[in-house]
């Protein structure tokens, strides 16, 4: 898939923008300040519905206007593709190719690889930001996963809320029969979900955290909270009700998953610098696209943001010819990272302040 | 700007379910306009219907005067009960003509996030009904919802050893088209699966 062209109307400091992506790596250069991250959360919006971080999308509506506006046409599922994506307070319409449609759909066209600076703890922080970046990557890779996603959160909370009525003495254990059944049968297609991810990503990450230059060997492995299906984990509730009634919350299943990111065999938690986990994180992105284009046939568009200010050179040419093999990408640089001595793999756009 | 008593109706009007803002102001120059006899009637409508309708004592669907017009008719099943979340899911039932048995409406499904909890619903009515003997099979028709199927679960926790408990199938639409499926359905049609009789 490819983005020709970006349009915005209102969003963030952009009045009205304009930006045509090349088919390989295109470098939107400009000083701090000057918008170039509102525009790669513009191409986010117009390809997947929502904006870069989980923060309310209404924010990036300009200071002073009531509506932002992306238009983007390219191509997609071998198709010239348009989409148009208006964003008001309270309302988000998303239109594919003239026809009004939710998220979900737009999301089964597109794809895209993310890369923000804030993902960039994502191997030393705790594990509810490893689960999030799994669930991304199954989303990326089969679009419909995250209605099992909604339907295992939702369940758990109303199964909560029994726990703590019962806690007050003013319901009985048996009300969580019809709760713990739905919540061991979505909670085992996630766990299931999660271990095909990782089985798949695992060979890709190997060789991808090689190629970014790293001297030590990666893996993945994924730490399921319960191993098993359905029927073990249901029983494993039952178990622990008691346990659960006191503590009012529910003490097993995939939300408590943890991904194990590994670096020479140790795990990298403890283990890794900066500079490694910077390899390790760029190295999961780049294996989430080889596996979408593997389950999708397309390669989803690779959008970094602030990627290469603290990579050495040797790093930023291997991540910048990666990328190029990959498909397209879209990134943000200051000039002083220096993409100027990557100006035969980059192709630079200047933003002005 | 609409004068005060005007903004009002369309304040109320809002407040019904799958009317915006938009709709409601339509509706409100609407009454407005009409003779205004015509607009008095539904607030008469709506004023009688309150006044008039209750839940049946038997089932807990609409009714008037006492029985509702189901467990009113005595040519129908005594020992077959459906049971539904809303009282307007008696009506398709009704419609597939499939039906001749007799109706529980529990007023909602369980939610115990949003409060709605077993002694909220018609659950223990349903158990007294059953207790009271004669009742063959319990057909479960709640929707196929998160909530739905936990009301369904929990229901015939209570009543499987009572009588013989049902769930209405869930697959595929009659003159739907396999490609166009769900998983979910999908799945659900595959599991309830059935031989073809010679």
């Amino acid at each position: 898939m490819r983005v020709d062209l970006l349009r915005v109307a209102d969003l963030r400091c952009h009045v009205v923008g304009e930006l045509r992506p090349v088919a390989g790596v295109t470098a939107i250069v400009g000083p701090n300040g000057s918008g170039k991250t509102s525009l790669l959360e513009a191409v986010h919006l117009g390809i997947n519905g929502t904006g870069l971080r989980p923060t309310a999308d209404s924010r990036m509506i300009r200071d002073g206007a009531d509506e932002l506006g992306v238009r983007i046409e390219g191509e997609a599922g071998g198709a010239p593709t348009m989409t148009r994506v208006r964003l008001t307070k309270g309302s988000r319409t998303i239109e594919l190719d003239g026809v009004q449609v939710d998220g979900r759909t737009l999301r089964e066209r597109w794809a895209a690889v993310v890369f923000i600076p804030d993902v960039l703890d994502l191997v030393k922080r705790g594990p509810s930001v490893r689960r999030v970046a799994m669930d991304r990557a199954i989303e990326g890779a089969w679009p419909r996963f995250e209605e099992h996603e909604r339907a295992y959160r939702q369940t758990m909370e109303q199964r909560n809320a029994v726990l703590r009525r019962v806690r007050r003495r003013e319901g009985t254990e048996d009300e969580l029969d019809p709760w713990d059944r739905q919540l061991a049968d979505h909670g085992a297609l996630i766990t299931e979900a999660r271990e095909r991810l990782i089985e798949r990503l695992a060979p890709f990450f190997q060789e991808r955290v090689e190629l970014l230059g790293s001297p030590h060997a990666g893996d993945l492995r994924y730490e399921p909270s319960l191993p098993g299906d359905g029927a073990a984990l249901l029983q494993a509730l039952r178990e622990r009700r008691r346990e659960d009634i006191e503590r009012q919350t529910t003490g097993i299943g995939p939300h408590l998953d943890d991904l194990v990111v590994e670096l020479g065999g140790r795990d990298a938690r403890r283990s890794a610098s900066q500079g490694e986990q910077r390899t390790l994180v760029l190295a999961f992105l780049l294996a989430q696209a080889a596996l979408v284009h593997e389950t999708r046939g397309e390669t989803p568009l690779l959008l970094l943001d602030d990627v290469l200010s603290e990579l050495d050179r040797d790093r930023r040419t291997r991540l910048v010819e990666l990328g190029r093999q990959h498909g397209q990408v879209l990134l943000t640089a200051t000039g002083a990272d220096g993409v100027d001595d990557l100006a035969d793999l980059v192709h630079a756009l200047e933003v002005r302040a | 700007m609409l004068p005060p008593s005007a903004e009002a109706l369309v304040r109320e009007l809002t407040r019904l379910p799958g009317v915006g803002r938009r709709s409601a102001q339509r509706l409100a120059v609407h009454l407005l306009r009409v003779p205004e006899g015509d607009a008095l009637q539904l607030a008469t409508a709506i004023e009688t219907a309150r006044a008039r309708i209750r839940p049946c004592p038997e089932c807990y669907g609409f009714a008037e005067d006492g029985l509702c017009p189901i467990c009113r008719d005595t040519r129908r099943e005594d020992n077959v009960i459906c049971v539904v979340e809303a009282p307007q899911d008696v009506d398709p039932i009704e419609r597939s003509g499939a039906f001749r048995g007799r109706y529980h409406v529990l007023g909602g499904a369980l939610s115990p996030l949003d409060g709605v909890d077993p002694e909220d619903l018609t659950i223990s009515q349903l158990v007294q009904r059953v207790e009271r003997g004669g009742i063959d099979e319990v057909i479960v028709a709640t929707n196929p919802t998160m909530t739905g199927e936990a009301t369904a679960a929990y229901i015939a926790g209570l009543l499987r050893e009572h009588t013989r408990i049902t769930r209405l199938a869930s697959g595929l639409p009659v003159g739907g088209d396999l490609e166009f499926a769900d998983e979910v359905t999908l799945g659900r049609a595959l599991e309830g699966r059935r031989s073809i009789d010679a």
